[in-house]
């Protein structure tokens, strides 16, 4: 499995004591990565999980766990790559239990969230806020094949659905964003 | 506008706007997104809305969260990652229904291997075999794929809400590689059971191993036939720091996922009592095998069932494996309070606990772990002078930590959660 080619350049550490440094849990290292990388993994958890509470929570424990995960990192491709990956599991990892802790309302799939009334700034704020307004499958499924570019089977393995499943989603994702946002080009 | 075939799907159609569609399909695609107005826009649009995701302004990192998680550190807490390469699960291939009864059917073999505890139906009529009967029944050896079926329709009461297993706590190691420097975090997957797979789980508090709060398991899943039903055969056997591995051995039906038999391998007599009703307690005893027996790992049985009625607020423990199972299964809230009567003294290292044991939930508290921090009660045994203070999940009852004379450390780094328990 290697990393869709969408996210490698994103942030190569500098060197290789600056890794060293983050394995052994410098504070330092730790800061300078958070400061570098906090505010795209942040996004994408935010994607993912949906409440901003819970996405500081993926990223907290994230950087927690870093230096020891960095063991792991090794010849792994791009470093900026390799975190946004750690995220995505780690995001989805803690729903899942979270989940199994608290009961989800029912239809939520039918209770399509309008977009905010307030006119947004861009273009950009305009789609960020429709893929919000998805049901989280959806969103969750979209996210990681259009932004991430995961592909369905590993959507599958990643979400315990089926790759129909997945696909299926996708469409319906793309259907209400479509609908929301026009085609555009 | 010529379209040669049916509108690709979204799913083809975004594969295209990825540009990773196979060749093949892509030649055939592209003939008709380049003739299809309709296509061509939706393959723009996923592009564009890529695009735009892509560069957009990030959200602002609070450096409140850098500094929680570095104080986190600085108290020992490690959160255990996962490796993002590490193939995951297998797609889904059951429902949600039959994957919550795998999960279960799984979690009551690890209680039972944690725990020597067998969940005995309350309905099935079995007949009660004397302790001395129990070596003869173990020398018939156990069902033994189709051979025995004494429990074959057992149903598993209660086996959710009763498992000491912890929802939370599962470490997952990559198969022949028990020295891997860091397990993948990963709840216990009913995928999990494929015929010739082995893995390693890992559960804390194990009640079993009295105050030593982890243990590993290694789980070995093959296919088998039982009276023509076609079953998992899952042998679990258990890790332990200085002693010899206990082994569990359970046959799952797949149509049902019901438990048909357990054999079980262990070294030590126990006891284990177990509420499963308001008013009944069912008494299992484990059978311990000769030593030289528990030397070549011979299977002994599980058996002598009874029913003691159960006395209004009233609970028994035998000694302390039991009282930590029996923490496990009370209803503890934010003004629950109990007595436990001690059929023997309770001895710990350091302390002979009562006869008859007060003990009370007095408020919360969250207790870090190398899984996360768990939400706990604060559970009180009035011991005299110097009571003991339990941390018990308010998720799975697991003992956590234990404060006061007995009091109770797990293991917080790496080494100790490997290098002591996977040797």
């Amino acid at each position: 499995m290697t990393p869709p080619s969408s996210v490698r350049a994103a942030g190569v550490p500098a060197g290789s004591s600056w890794i060293a440094e983050l394995r052994e849990g410098s504070p330092e290292a730790l800061t300078r990565c958070y400061r570098e990388h906090a505010p795209s993994l942040l996004t994408l958890a935010l994607r993912l999980v949906g409440e901003r509470s819970d996405a500081e929570d993926v990223v907290q424990d994230v950087f927690v766990g870093l230096p020891e995960a960095m063991r792991r990192y090794e010849d792994r491709g791009a470093f900026g790559a390799w975190l946004r990956r750690v995220t995505v599991r780690h995001a989805l990892m803690k729903q899942r239990k979270a989940k199994g802790r608290r009961e989800e309302p029912h239809g939520l799939e039918s209770e399509m969230l309008p977009v905010r009334a307030e006119p947004p700034s861009d273009v950009h704020e305009l789609v960020e806020r429709a893929v919000g307004a998805l049901p989280e499958p959806q969103r969750q499924v979209f996210v990681l094949r259009i932004v991430e570019g995961y592909s369905h089977a590993e959507i599958a393995r990643l979400l315990n659905i089926r790759v129909g499943t997945s696909e299926v989603r996708l469409s319906r994702a793309l259907k209400v964003l479509r609908g929301l946002l026009g085609e555009l080009r | 506008m010529n379209v040669p075939f049916l509108h690709p799907t979204d799913a083809t159609l975004s594969a295209v706007a990825l540009g990773d569609l196979r060749a093949v399909d892509a030649e055939h695609t592209g003939a008709h997104i380049a003739d299809c107005t309709r296509c061509s826009a939706r393959v723009r649009s996923v592009r564009s809305m890529r695009g735009m995701l892509q560069v957009a302004h990030n959200e602002t990192a609070d450096e409140t969260v850098l500094d929680r998680a570095l104080a986190r550190r600085r108290a020992g807490e490690r959160v255990l990652l996962p490796d993002p390469y590490e193939n995951i699960t297998a797609p889904l291939r059951a429902t949600s229904r039959t994957r919550v009864l795998t999960t279960a059917a799984l979690v009551s073999i690890a209680a039972a291997a944690v725990l020597a505890v067998v969940l005995w139906p309350r309905t099935t009529a079995r007949p009660k075999p004397r302790a001395s009967d129990a070596t003869v029944v173990a020398a018939k050896s156990l069902p033994s794929d189709g051979s025995d079926g004494s429990n074959a329709s057992a149903p598993l009461p209660d086996a959710e809400r009763f498992s000491i297993w912890p929802a939370f706590a599962y470490a997952a190691m990559p198969p022949q590689n028990a020295e891997a420097e860091y397990p993948a975090v990963t709840v216990l997957d009913p995928t999990l059971l494929r015929s010739g797979e082995r893995f390693y789980v890992r559960s804390s508090a194990s009640a079993y191993s009295d105050y030593k709060p982890f243990s590993a398991q290694s789980v070995r899943v093959s296919d088998t036939t039982w009276r023509g039903d076609s079953v998992w055969r899952v042998v679990l056997q258990e890790y332990l720091l200085s002693s010899h591995p206990r082994v569990d051995t359970a046959w799952i039906r797949k149509r049902d996922f019901r438990l048909l038999a357990r054999r079980y391998a262990g070294f030590s007599s126990r006891t284990i009592e177990r509420i499963l009703g308001d008013s009944v307690l069912e008494h299992t005893t484990t059978v311990t095998p000769p030593a030289e027996m528990a030397a070549r790992i011979k299977p002994s049985l599980l058996t002598n069932t009874k029913r003691i009625p159960l006395r209004p607020g009233r609970i028994l423990a035998n000694d302390q494996s039991s009282f930590m199972l029996l923490v496990r299964i009370l209803p503890l809230h934010a003004t629950w309070r109990g007595s436990i009567d001690v059929n023997r003294s309770l001895t710990s290292a350091v302390l002979a606990y009562p006869r008859s044991l007060n003990i009370s939930v007095q408020g919360d508290s969250t207790v870090s772990t190398l899984w996360g921090r768990v939400p706990c009660w604060r559970v009180v045994l009035h011991t005299g002078p110097t009571p003991e203070r339990w941390y018990v999940s308010k998720e799975g009852h697991e003992v956590l930590l234990v404060t006061g004379p007995a009091a109770t450390n797990w293991p917080r780094s790496r080494l100790d959660l490997i290098g002591r328990y996977l040797k």
